[in-house]
């Protein structure tokens, strides 16, 4: 189950130079691509490879790296997830440029809408587990039940319980 | 005759790109090479420090493409070719759904050689790409 989510900057320091450099340029050279794509066939083919994706391939190789196989696969969930963001991004930019908005406020309500759809949709998949304990203070039904010492502990819990129900 | 007429199909399908709807200069795509490298890379550097992997995962969908090459399209042709870029965006969003999943199972499996992991993704993002701009916008 997930923690809450931790800021670590010193985890920056991680990642070597040569890594932020493949970001680097495979993030330029897909957005070279997907301009000279709109260029040749127009912004609807254009349109689609904004949705390219860019990050993830070398994430997923450097997290696996570092991390294993099963942190790769947590962040390609937690991508999956921020897909349902990158369509409210674009559907914001679509309404807001359609109705004659500047790029300014067009770009960052649709960078809100894309934080708020992703960071929603994780809370609400990912959220820390507290099933645990509420269901030690709805149940009583707890891992420590069996431990003996515990038992004056969830006393509380357990008249909690019994008001409850 | 036949020849000819072949000559005339293989000229019409490389149209677009013999005859490009505007001009490609380097300069620009040097400018949103270097734009889109920073974003992306700033994006993947806040993903990278964030705790647990399924939260950073969250900047592996950012719009990180979509940023810089929207800005600069606002400035060089208007609202309305953003909003149409931004509408064939959207079909792709699932494409991109599709791609995150296809790695979620192949990142787990042993064995499974990166080419045809990174192929397996790739193919799914286009396959969805294609389908849903073929039955949506064409």
């Amino acid at each position: 189950m997930s923690a809450w989510p931790e800021f670590l900057p010193r985890q920056l320091l991680q990642t070597k130079a040569t890594e932020y450099l493949l970001r680097f340029g495979l993030g330029g050279a897909i957005s070279a691509g997907a301009w000279v794509i709109a260029s040749v066939y127009g912004p609807r083919v254009g349109g689609l490879f904004l949705a390219f994706p860019a990050i993830l391939p070398a994430s997923l190789t450097l997290v696996k790296k570092h991390d294993g196989r099963r942190a790769a696969a947590d962040d390609a969930r937690g991508a999956a997830l921020g897909s349902l963001g990158l369509a409210a991004f674009a559907f914001t930019v679509a309404t807001m440029a359609s109705a004659g908005h500047g790029a300014t406020w067009t770009l960052l309500s649709a960078l809100l809408a894309w934080l708020i759809v992703s960071v929603g949709a994780w809370c609400l998949l990912f959220r820390p587990a507290r099933s645990a304990e509420l269901k030690e203070k709805l149940t009583g039904e707890s891992g420590e039940h069996h431990h003996a010492h515990t038992g004056t502990r969830n006393s509380p819990v357990s008249s909690g319980r019994n008001g409850v129900t | 005759m036949r020849v000819t007429q072949q000559r005339a199909c293989q000229l019409a399908a490389l149209g677009p790109l013999l005859a490009p709807e505007r001009h490609v200069s380097f300069v620009d795509g040097l400018i949103r090479f270097l734009l889109g490298g920073a974003v992306v890379s700033f994006f993947a550097a806040l993903g990278s420090a964030f705790k647990p992997k399924t939260f950073a995962g969250l900047f592996g969908s950012a719009p990180t493409v979509a940023l810089g090459s929207l800005a600069l399209t606002f400035g060089q042709h208007g609202s309305a070719e953003v909003a149409s870029l931004a509408r064939s965006m959207i079909i792709a969003a699932p494409a991109l759904l599709a791609y995150s999943l296809v790695c979620v199972l192949v990142v787990k499996r042993h064995g499974l050689p990166v080419w045809l992991a990174a192929a397996l993704a790739w193919t799914s993002w286009g396959l969805v790409a294609a389908g849903l701009f073929w039955s949506v916008v064409a």
